[in-house]
């Protein structure tokens, strides 16, 4: 699943290195940002802002901002990066994605651990990201519109199988629920960005407060 | 550069935190619970906010996922779909 799914990084990087030229960034600023930042959300929202001279502190916030969802990742994934050295468990750390770690989640719950497949899946998604920036430069004039060809939807799909996809639990329904509408309140009417953490938090106490035994009567 | 730090430093703070926090059964239910509401959160606002194309691909990405099961399949359909219901009804 790992090779088609780079596939379509290479095509996002492509995007990307298309929507930096738009935006006026020098073509070896753009490829050394997706070598060393390596997130699609933070890089595109670093393109919105990028203007002379730099708002710094604007750039600041919404690059944390989005990676709080990081934040929220690492932290899942703890239990099983908790037996590596700390050196290997930073070093897997900095390949963590959306992509990968949701495979690696998917997998962590069907029993897998073995720590490869974020690691492999990582280089090799950062691989294609890096090659896909350096052609998206190369060519950017040819590409105006991706969404005409449905390639902004790609990230939205892959996230939506990724929930559908993990066995959904029956019980999880009302926590889901809290998150996408807390989501939504978030979304209009906080800034920008803090919708994903409050929808996050929103289902995870949500979770916690459900009665117990709704966990333990089999709808699990 | 400054970027980088944050990007990378999330991803480190994760593990520090739960480095000194134990996991109580309540705490792995949390996190459990949120680690699919982070993927939740993320593509409400853009099905909600997204054109007609975007709402097609996901209801038709989505049913993909659950009849078939593939991922592959479903994010194709997905972006079929998405280019095609542009390509009638935008132009």
């Amino acid at each position: 699943m790992m090779l088609p799914l780079a596939t379509f990084t290479v095509a996002f990087g492509l995007a990307f290195g298309v929507a930096a030229i738009h935006a006026g960034i020098t073509h070896w600023e753009a490829i050394l940002m997706s070598m060393f930042v390596f997130a699609a959300p933070s890089q595109f929202a670093a393109l919105e802002l990028w203007t002379t001279p730099l708002p710094l502190l604007a750039l600041a916030m919404t690059t944390m901002a989005i990676h709080t969802r990081h934040l929220l990742m690492s932290a899942s994934l703890y239990p099983w990066l908790k037996p590596l050295p700390l050196l290997q468990q930073f070093g897997v750390i900095f390949m963590l994605t959306d992509s990968n770690w949701a495979m690696a989640l998917g997998e962590y719950q069907r029993g897998e651990r073995n720590i490869g497949i974020l690691l492999g899946g990582g280089i090799a998604l950062w691989t294609a990201w890096v090659i896909g920036t350096g052609i998206g430069l190369a060519f950017g004039g040819g590409i105006h519109q991706p969404e005409r060809f449905g390639l902004d939807v790609i990230m939205l799909c892959f996230l939506l199988v990724i929930v559908i996809g993990g066995n959904p639990k029956l019980v999880m329904i009302l926590p889901w629920l809290a998150a996408a509408l807390s989501a939504l309140l978030a979304y209009w009417w906080l800034p920008p960005y803090l919708h994903v953490l409050v929808g996050a938090l929103t289902g995870g106490m949500v979770a916690i407060l459900l009665p117990k035994r709704w966990y333990k009567a089999g709808i699990l | 550069m400054m970027m980088v730090a944050i990007g990378y430093g999330s991803r480190i703070l994760g593990l520090l935190i739960m480095a000194r926090i134990p996991l109580s059964p309540n705490i792995r239910l949390f996190i459990d619970a949120m680690s699919s509401s982070v993927l939740i959160a993320i593509i409400t606002p853009i099905i909600v906010h997204g054109d007609g194309g975007t709402r097609f691909a996901a209801l038709m990405a989505g049913a993909v996922a659950i009849i078939l099961k593939s991922p592959l399949a479903s994010i194709a359909v997905g972006i079929i779909c998405a280019a095609s219901w542009r390509w009638w009804f935008v132009t």
